[in-house]
């Protein structure tokens, strides 16, 4: 009798267990399709500045033209003309999907005090940076996809391989990239508890994502020894290794150590983020308070 | 004539104020000026990877691309400089119905509205471009001459006057779209374009670079000037399309104020 009380006890706990994690689950899925309808809204609301917005990322086409010019007298490294355009079209397309504006936002938030509304609701205010964005990019996929289909079914050099294990390998890629680059946008932005500066320090390692990141040359063009370096930077876990993937320019052999690396960088921006936000809030002192 | 000298002079008195404005931030203005000395190293090595593969982009060679390069972060700080804090205030005042006070005022409406505030922080910039070009001269052993200046003074002045034609119509279309810094940062992004010798793009491309978005005449054809490539000709050429430029700007600026409403009205 007293056993099968405490074997039923246990039992009953472990249920409770599982159903506070379904419990979890279910929240986070109510919590994000309800963020989600709200700022595809403000998506839909901005829609003209938001396809100027896309139109602006000019700057890979610029160098795409120069290194084009560049190629006309021989292939540069293994890149010909074909290859580049190859490549920056595969960067123009990337690029899109991991743009993050998140700084911007936690930096007036947090000067101006409009963080102090957010912190009285029962939510990690980062959900709402996170949906926001998510919706942005569910706009983005939504006006890039026919310009994609239309662009590989003119140009059948342009098209990527579609095995379902490639195609696997470069959303997970993908994703981690857009982590890394959310969750270390975010960390600059949430400097701005200790300093007024912190846009500064953005620009800087937006310069750095730019130079590093493959936007200015394919990283097998830099010179041999700083290449090395440059391939463990964080700067080419944000950008050119999905590129280089969607590409198939990554040996099948180097790809599993390329993710881990990636998401070793995510975990380190993840905790670092973690730190931050646990130690900016002990300082933040809104404005009037 | 006197008219000019008022309008210089108004100019005058709002430099004077944005100074005033920016010696109380001086941490932001030293931040600024470090954060200018990093993008100026920036475009440095981009141009240094591609001279790493090639001797020549486009027809021209390291030291007389940097003298593009450096024309290019002149002109590029004085946007981000002079011209771009006016575009804030402009939008501001056209949302909140503020731009009446300024039509009340018994001066030019054009200049109050498109150069009312200067930013110090691109000083540092402008002057780091000087050096950058002066370097890229010395390293050619090319003494400029006597006319070279001259034409590359006529291109210089052409590439400002342009420049502010070319953003006096594009802030305008402010009275219409109100929130214009989605445009801004496009036309900011077709700017890039003129980082590199204009020969280096295609034929077709080349052409709207020249003839419809004269970028060109902003920092190749000056750079081309002093190591003396162009001729006269062309500097008279430059100059007609100023004037051109400014005054279909202005024309298109008038038309623009009486699309403006006032709020709530």
């Amino acid at each position: 009798m007293e056993l099968s009380r405490k074997l039923v006890q246990i039992d009953n706990a472990r249920d409770v267990n599982s159903m506070w994690w379904i419990h979890r689950v279910r929240r986070g899925v109510n919590l994000y399709s309800a963020l989600l309808k709200t700022y595809w809204q403000v998506v839909m609301e901005y829609r003209g500045s938001m396809i100027m917005w896309m139109l602006s990322n000019i700057m890979p086409l610029v160098m795409l033209l120069v290194w084009v010019s560049l190629a006309k007298s021989g292939p540069i490294g293994h890149y010909d003309s074909r290859e580049f355009v190859r490549y920056y079209l595969a960067l123009l397309l990337v690029r899109q999907l991991i743009t993050v504006w998140v700084v911007w936002d936690l930096d007036r938030e947090i000067r101006l005090g409009e963080l102090s509304y957010k912190l009285l609701k029962p939510l990690n205010p980062i959900h709402y940076h996170v949906a926001f964005n998510l919706a942005d990019k569910i706009f983005r996929l939504f006006t890039l996809a026919p310009a994609v289909f239309c662009v590989s079914f003119v140009i059948p050099g342009l098209r990527f391989d579609m095995s379902p294990l490639h195609i696997f390998c470069f959303t997970l890629s993908l994703i981690f990239a857009w982590g890394i680059r959310f969750l270390s946008q975010y960390c600059i932005g949430l400097l701005s508890f200790w300093i007024t500066q912190s846009l500064a320090i953005n620009e800087a390692f937006y310069a750095g994502l730019l130079m590093l990141g493959g936007v200015i040359a394919p990283l097998d063009l830099f010179p041999h020894k700083l290449a090395l370096i440059v391939r463990y930077t964080p700067f080419r876990y944000m950008l050119s290794l999905p590129v280089e993937i969607l590409l198939g320019n990554v040996p099948a052999n180097k790809l599993l150590f390329q993710l881990l690396t990636q998401f070793l960088w995510l975990v380190v921006f993840f905790f670092s983020y973690r730190l931050l936000w646990k130690k900016g809030l002990v300082r933040y002192s809104a404005v009037g308070a | 004539m006197k008219r000019l000298m008022k309008d210089i002079k108004l100019v005058g008195l709002f430099m004077k104020n944005a100074v005033l404005i920016d010696m109380e931030y001086r941490a932001h203005f030293l931040v600024n000026t470090l954060l200018s000395i990093f993008w100026l190293c920036f475009s440095i090595l981009t141009l240094k990877l591609f001279f790493y593969h090639r001797t020549s982009l486009g027809g021209w060679a390291y030291e007389e691309s940097l003298l593009v390069l450096g024309l290019f972060s002149f002109f590029g700080s004085f946007i981000e400089g002079v011209l771009e804090p006016n575009v804030a205030k402009l939008v501001e005042d056209i949302r909140f119905g503020n731009f009446d006070f300024i039509l009340l005022k018994p001066v030019n409406v054009q200049l109050i509205g498109t150069l009312r505030s200067f930013s110090m922080k691109k000083l540092p910039a402008m002057f780091g471009s000087v050096i950058i070009c002066v370097y890229a001269l010395y390293r050619l052993h090319y003494m400029p001459s006597i006319p070279d200046i001259a034409l590359f003074l006529m291109f210089f002045t052409s590439g400002f006057l342009i420049l502010y034609g070319l953003w006096v119509a594009l802030i305008a279309t402010a009275f219409w779209f109100i929130q214009i810094d989605s445009i801004m940062e496009f036309v900011f992004a077709v700017f890039e374009t003129g980082r590199f010798p204009i020969t280096v793009y295609p034929t077709p491309l080349r052409l709207v670079l020249t003839y419809i978005v004269p970028i060109a005449f902003i920092t190749t054809f000056p750079a081309a000037a002093i190591i003396g490539k162009v001729t006269f000709h062309h500097a008279c050429m430059a100059l007609g399309l100023a004037g051109i430029i400014l005054f279909v700007g202005s024309r298109f600026w008038k038309y623009a104020l009486t699309r403006y409403s006032s709020a709530s009205s």
